[in-house]
């Protein structure tokens, strides 16, 4: 392929006066608001079970469920798993009532927030006019009020917002309102000084606030947030008043920490909108020299300690930095992304424990969660690495990696942190909500080695961008990163259950069962085909104009350094052709597989083996072209695994099996899902300061690591085979490859369906006791794993 | 130090302290004339507060604190109107003057026609008055140069005042 795939470009050196718009793309904050709004709500899940427990409801839900327990049809001792999972579907069947009704009592408390917190943002502006003695200007102040209405018409605001005055005791001004209604309260000192030099930049400083809908995002979640207090203080004050503590120990911290990050996370994108704002309201030298002046000589001081983390507005010194250099602007935090990691965290296990309720809704346990929480991950990490990347091409700066570290650090951190204090965890017997402490480390390193992904994704568009408008870099870097979030969210929540409830047995059952399901390999073969197209556009030096506030300057143009020089379909051909031989290699030496088990073990040792021959492709593009390399990674994966996969198919041809258009459709993605899953844990190698793309490699060496990556990995997945899938007794029954894919494996995916419903089941039935709890476990999820 | 309650009464201390106030207003920040009644109001019905504003730090807020300086000056001009009924308390008993009132309205030259003028204080008495009011404004908050500048304001005002 001659179009260079992954630029070797190091930053261009950019030329002094050059000043980034940052401001092209839109800022992540809007998704760190919904994020933040989603946890909030999803709460509300909390307390509507927390009510239905404590009521009479509860009492109905119980005495059914035990019911149900009592009317499970008797298994004989020998049965068979499809017995088993019988006899469990009648139990789910019997108590789907029961169960509905408690998923409407949990979507019952997200209602209730929601309409207290509308109710409460709708009366928040007369409790203001009241509390702060606003007044309308009057006509001694019409001066000011005018002025305010030729700026807002200046600044393209459709409607201008309602000016008001504050007394004596108002100092700052701030907006309030509702959409429509927007106003703008003065303090008294600037509203008499309409022509004075403070008025202009900071009315225009609100009016920026109006004009990026900050003041809905703001007064919302400070809505959110008072009724949560109060609806999250209720099992607190029942149990104190009933003298029955037993929720407390479990519950309080948790409650606490969710408000605690709550209250962080709302401080951290209001202190990044007030960065927004200035910039927004000061887009020309004489608007930013008289914000600027205005900043330096207020004669605030800095704040410190824990109320810098707290504090609504960043100190003035800051703010002027940053309107010297906007570029600054685009460096994402570890604490932001560490709340951001902490919110998705909390939120998923609730969102997950309403379709975990209902039996027939548990097939979307995993999936809807991941849906509804990728996205915002995507659009809040993905966003600001993205806009990183592309404002470095315009300053010249190398930080992405450095970035890239704070970020996945950040984001570890707080989904590590969030597991075991979402609410969902309440009433768990161990303090992490699962059986092994070290289960949350899946989630959390699967989604700080993403991040790396979605951090090289961003440095590959970047040196595309050129080729890009804003809006297309935009939605390509939420389409990409949101899909990858979600992807892995998915995948990582499922398997960490499924390590939880089910042990390894179950884990490589659903690995090479419910991992491999036609949906996921679409996914992942999308985002690998996404990611091939962007990297065969031609990478560019130059920045976008976009990126740039005024002209670009001449010495900016392309300098023909972009010579590019990885071709990523060179190092996934050679490691999964590699996986491939090492597949026929093993044919050769073991001979044909002479029993059902045997065809059984090397199936699912393959799928290991296609996994493995993605995640060699990937390591060695994160080994030699660093961040650029994880980024094209994703690509690498897929073509390396469809490779060995392909490779399998004509060798199973070769020695006289059937080649069916069906056959070779169900193997060549069933390593995807799993190859993408272990790739983005090992993306956590992009962290060691490998060379980000400087210099070009020899392709001879490209290929040479890919295939003995790719051999190792397959002689790995073979030799461990016993482990990946122990052999069971013989049967003299066979079945071909065909038979396989279109039986067998359907059947297991069926049966495995229903043993993670049992988990899940299980794992949300928190009124169980300890015994009780394993007793289920070991009934129906153990006999069947047993017994298959 | 005695303000004379027995003479110039609460309401009559605070009607000099706003004509002390609007008339260092005139010169340092006319501007805030135009919401002057509104603005002692709310000072003499809560000084402190007024004063002590907390930073509120309010959502999506400028960030910014900027006060009206007209609280100040009534806060500064207290003391002064205290201590100038102080001074001429005593003159006023020995001359006979209607009352301490109207004595230091006039010294703060709002004399009414045909009346006859008062005595100007002396460098000494105008010197204390400065201190006075230098200390009350370094005391409420105020950096020490805009202490400094109205305490200018003030005993410029008493010492060349203007007749009416």
């Amino acid at each position: 392929m001659s179009v260079p795939l992954v630029s070797d470009a190091p930053p261009f050196p950019a030329p002094a006066g050059v000043r980034p718009n940052v401001l092209a793309m839109p800022s992540s904050t809007v998704a760190r608001f919904v994020l933040l709004i989603g946890a909030l709500l999803s709460s509300g899940l909390f307390v509507g079970t927390w009510v239905h427990n404590r009521t009479a409801a509860g009492d109905v839900w119980l005495a059914r469920v035990i019911e149900c327990e009592r009317l499970r049809p008797t298994v004989p001792l020998k049965a068979s798993a499809e017995e088993i999972l019988a006899a469990q579907q009648s139990v789910l069947r019997c108590s789907e009532g029961a169960q509905q009704k408690l998923a409407w009592f949990a979507l019952g408390g997200v209602a209730l927030t929601l309409v207290a917190a509308g109710v409460l943002l709708a009366i928040v502006p007369m409790i203001i006019v009241r509390r702060r003695a606003l007044r309308p200007l009057g006509p001694q102040l019409a001066a000011a009020s005018e002025r305010v209405a030729a700026l807002a018409a200046e600044d393209g605001l459709r409607r201008a917002p309602d000016t008001m005055v504050g007394s004596s005791k108002l100092r700052d001004a701030f907006s309030f309102g509702l959409p429509g209604r927007y106003a703008v309260a003065l303090p008294p000192a600037v509203a008499v000084r309409s022509t004075g030099a403070a008025f202009d930049p900071l009315v225009r400083h609100e009016l920026a606030h109006v004009a990026r809908r900050d003041v809905l995002i703001a007064w919302s979640a400070r809505a959110l947030w008072y009724v949560l207090v109060t609806l999250l203080a209720l099992p607190v004050i029942v149990g104190l008043a009933r003298a029955d503590v037993s929720i407390l120990p479990s519950y309080a911290w948790r409650a606490a920490l969710f408000l605690g990050a709550a209250i962080l996370a709302s401080a951290g994108i209001l202190r990044s909108r007030e960065y927004d704002a200035d910039l927004d309201s000061a887009q020309t030298s004489p608007r930013r020299e008289a914000l600027g002046t205005l900043l330096s000589t207020s004669g605030r001081g800095a704040t410190t300690g824990w109320r810098r983390l707290v504090a609504l507005h960043p100190d003035p010194s800051e703010r002027v930095t940053m309107l010297e250099n906007p570029g600054l602007l685009a460096r994402p935090s570890a604490v932001d992304a560490a709340i951001a990691g902490f919110l998705a965290s909390v939120t998923l296990p609730l969102l997950a424990s309403v379709f975990a309720t209902v039996p027939s809704l548990t097939v979307w346990v995993y999936a809807v969660p991941a849906v509804l929480v990728g996205p915002l991950m995507g659009a809040t990490v993905g966003l600001a690495l993205w806009r990183l990347a592309v404002v470095e091409m315009a300053t010249g700066t190398a930080r992405l990696p450095a970035a890239a570290r704070r970020v996945a650090a950040g984001i570890f951190a707080g989904f590590l942190v969030g597991q075991p204090a979402s609410l969902a965890a309440v009433g768990s017997d161990t303090i992490t909500g699962t059986r092994s402490p070290l289960l949350p480390l899946v989630g959390a390193l699967a989604l700080g080695g993403t991040t790396f992904v979605v951090a090289g994704l961003g440095r590959i568009a970047a040196d595309r961008s050129k080729h890009l408008s804003a809006r297309g870099y935009t939605t390509t870097a939420i389409f990409l990163s949101s899909t990858l979030f979600a992807f892995v969210l998915w995948a990582a929540t499922m398997l960490t259950s499924t390590l939880d409830l089910g042990g390894w047995a179950l884990t490589t059952l659903t690995v090479v069962t419910l991992l491999t399901q036609p949906v996921a390999v679409a996914v992942v073969a999308a985002l690998a085909v996404a990611v091939l197209v962007l990297l065969a556009v031609r990478p560019d030096d130059a920045p976008p104009t976009w990126v740039i506030e005024g002209d670009p300057p001449a010495s900016m143009a392309p300098d023909g350094r972009s010579r590019g020089l990885l071709d990523a379909t060179a190092v996934a051909l050679a490691a999964g052709i590699a996986a491939a031989l090492c597949i026929l290699a093993f044919r050769l030496v073991a001979g044909p597989a002479t029993t059902f088990e045997q065809q059984t073990q090397r199936f699912d040792a393959y799928v290991w083996v296609f996994a493995g021959a993605g995640l060699a492709a990937g390591l060695s593009l994160i080994g030699l072209y660093g961040l650029r390399g994880a980024g094209a990674g994703l690509t690498a994966v897929a073509l390396a695994s469809g490779t060995a996969a392909l490779g399998f198919v004509l060798i199973n041809v070769a020695f006289g099996g059937n080649l069916t258009l069906e056959f070779v459709g169900a193997i060549l993605g069933r390593g995807l899902p799993f190859g993408l899953l272990l790739f983005a844990l090992a993306s956590l190698l992009a962290s060691l300061p490998f060379p980000d793309a400087r210099g070009r490699r020899p392709l001879w060496l490209l290929v040479v690591v890919a295939a003995l990556l790719g051999g190792m990995a397959a002689t790995g997945a073979i030799a461990a085979r016993d482990t990946i899938s122990p052999l069971q007794q013989t049967t003299t029954e066979k079945l071909s490859a065909h038979d396989y894919v279109s039986s067998y494996a359907p059947t297991v995916v069926a049966s495995l369906s229903s043993l993670h419903q049992a988990a899940a089941a299980i794992d949300t039935a928190v009124q169980l006791s300890p015994s009780e709890r394993a007793r289920r476990i070991r009934a129906e999820l153990v006999a069947p794993l047993n017994v298959r | 130090m005695s303000s004379y309650p027995e003479i110039l009464t609460q309401p009559d201390e605070d009607a000099l302290v706003r004509e002390l106030a609007q008339q260092v207003l005139e010169t340092t920040a006319p501007e805030e004339l135009a919401i002057f009644d509104v603005t002692a109001e709310e000072y003499f019905a809560d000084p402190q507060g007024v004063l002590d504003a907390k930073n509120r730090d309010e959502a999506v807020g400028f960030g910014v604190e900027l006060a009206l300086i007209t609280p100040y000056i009534l806060a500064v001009a207290k003391p002064v109107i205290q201590l100038l009924a102080t001074m001429v308390g005593d003159a006023v008993q020995k001359e006979g003057q209607p009352s301490v009132n109207g004595f230091i309205r006039r010294l703060l030259g709002r004399r009414e026609p045909g009346s006859p003028a008062p005595d100007p204080l002396t460098h000494d008495q105008l010197a204390l008055v400065r201190k006075v009011a230098l200390e009350r404004g370094q005391l409420i908050g105020l950096k020490e140069d805009r202490a400094e500048l109205l305490a200018d304001a003030i005993a410029g005002g008493i010492s060349v005042a203007p007749t009416t």
